[in-house]
């Protein structure tokens, strides 16, 4: 059945996980681990842009491999290109929550809200491929057509991205500007810190599992929705031509 | 802003962003839901 | 007919469209002489500012006469049914995607060197070192007009086609901006040799984006 990914109680207990973890991120990340030697407690939003920025890469894969799978004939089922739909939803939000965070980290450590860094801009140029795909999901078609549309333009921006990352940071790079920023991004931290961060992945991991469950239950209502009006509104036309 | 605030307003909205997300999930499947079963 | 006739084909259809509608000669390149004055305005020719930045004023003035270009590919095709007449022609996807991407590319080399004049005139740049400079401004044009012909086919058949265009293609081909511009950098005011790993990239790009293209065209062309 593609209307929906997990049973009802698997999905329950995957939500009260996410939020569990969650707050127990929010506990180390917040008082648990120490402020770090030179940002001090500014260094606790890396604990969430990172995971964040992980997540929104994920959600970009998935998003991908939903779409490739659908478009493999011998894979081709519904569920894929709504897992590629739902997922991608996600990655927008996730995407956006990077940048903001990003900023909100970068402005007392670095005093700039925004740097030219590769990994900025290509999570800056992600957020415009996802958009650009929502943008395309919306458009009313066939669930056929449209899947094939959006599966292929998920394909595409994937395929895109490293070419991205590699172009900018070889730009970057020439140019040998925000080395500071870099360094402090790469900067190689320990113990609680270490944890936390890890754990941060993990806990967003759980939140995304969760949350494309239930995205995906929502467009799986949405989408049928759609088709019974369509079979319906077809239904009323025959039965008006019809004596 | 000092370091703290910069802190708690990016944990406040993570936290705002995620949940209301959530919330807006829920509340349109239940909507849904009801739509369907009536029939 | 053989993938070459059909590609010589489908290409001398659309510039023959070209050539009696003459839209990219009266619109598009005025488009692209008009965008490189605003520029002028908006940056103050006074303070030197052009000269440096006209290698990306030129890329970014190229790129969005390019939406033009690749909106007008696809809006000769949208009446008479014509894309149906497309689908019933017996020819294969990927010669149509090159020959309308061809079609593209050579629209848009012709408008490259007008603009390219008018930059070295009115900006008061000097084109040095041509080898690089042409092979990247080739690699960068073939790569523009595949991912354009491209997402020009995707949103085929849509009402939002000429707004849903640029939001798809602009952040795709980022990377040809960022390739074109470096090289003309390098060719123009740098060295020269720093060129070649950007024509590199760029030829890669069009390389990738034509063979895709070649892949989806024909699938896309279908729920067009």
């Amino acid at each position: 059945m593609s209307d929906r990914l997990l049973k009802p109680a698997v999905s329950k207990t995957l939500g009260w996980l996410s939020l569990g973890s969650l707050i127990v991120l929010a506990l180390f990340g917040l008082w648990g681990a120490p402020p770090d030697a030179v940002q001090s407690d500014a260094q606790r939003l890396m604990y969430l842009h990172v995971p964040a920025a992980w997540i929104a890469y994920l959600a970009f894969g998935v998003t991908a491999l939903g779409s490739a799978l659908w478009l493999w004939p011998r894979t081709r089922a519904t569920v894929w290109d709504r897992v590629a739909g739902a997922s991608a939803e996600l990655g927008v939000i996730f995407t956006a929550l990077t940048l903001v965070l990003g900023s909100l980290w970068g402005r007392p450590v670095w005093g700039v809200w925004w740097a030219w860094d590769a990994r900025l801009v290509t999570t800056a140029v992600l957020f415009f491929l996802y958009l650009g795909y929502l943008a395309l999901r919306r458009i009313p078609a066939s669930p056929d057509a449209r899947a094939k549309r959006c599966a292929i333009a998920a394909l595409i921006a994937f395929v895109d991205v490293p070419i991205v990352h590699f172009s900018v940071n070889w730009w970057r790079t020439l140019h040998q500007q925000g080395t500071v920023f870099n360094e402090r991004l790469d900067a190689k931290i320990h113990g609680v810190m270490a944890f936390t961060l890890w754990f941060g992945v993990l806990a967003f991991t759980l939140l995304y599992a969760f949350l494309l469950d239930r995205r995906y239950r929502l467009l799986a209502l949405d989408e049928d929705r759609e088709e019974r009006e369509v079979e319906q509104a077809i239904a009323e036309r025959v039965g008006a031509l019809t004596p | 802003m000092n370091f703290a605030e910069y802190v708690i307003t990016g944990w406040v909205l993570t936290g705002v962003v995620l949940g209301g997300y959530w919330l807006w999930i829920e509340q349109r499947i239940r909507r849904a839901e009801r739509v369907r079963d009536p029939e | 007919m053989n993938l070459w006739r059909e590609v010589r084909l489908v290409a001398a259809k659309d510039l023959r469209i070209e050539a009696r509608s003459r839209v990219a000669i009266q619109q598009i390149i005025p488009f692209g002489l008009i965008v490189l004055l605003l520029f002028a305005f908006a940056l103050d020719p006074d303070r030197g500012i052009l000269r440096r930045v006209a290698p990306g004023l030129f890329w970014v003035t190229v790129l969005l006469a390019a939406l033009l270009a690749v909106s007008r590919s696809f809006a000769i095709e949208a009446d008479n049914g014509a894309r149906d007449g497309l689908r019933l022609s017996g020819l294969d996807g990927p010669a149509l995607f090159l020959g309308k991407a061809a079609a593209v590319a050579v629209e848009l080399l012709a408008l490259e060197v007008v603009l390219a004049a008018t930059v070295v005139v009115v900006y008061g740049i000097e084109l040095n070192t041509l080898v690089p400079l042409i092979l990247g401004t080739l690699a960068a044009t073939v790569g523009v007009a595949a991912t354009g012909t491209l997402y020009g086919v995707l949103a085929a058949g849509l009402r939002v086609r000429e707004t849903l265009v640029p939001v798809l293609l602009l952040p795709v081909v980022a990377p040809v901006l960022l390739g074109a511009t470096r090289a003309w950098e390098a060719a123009i005011d740098g060295i020269p040799s720093d060129a070649w790993p950007w024509v590199a990239l760029l030829s890669v790009f069009a390389v990738l984006f034509t063979a895709i293209g070649m892949l989806a065209f024909g699938p896309l062309l279908e729920e067009a």
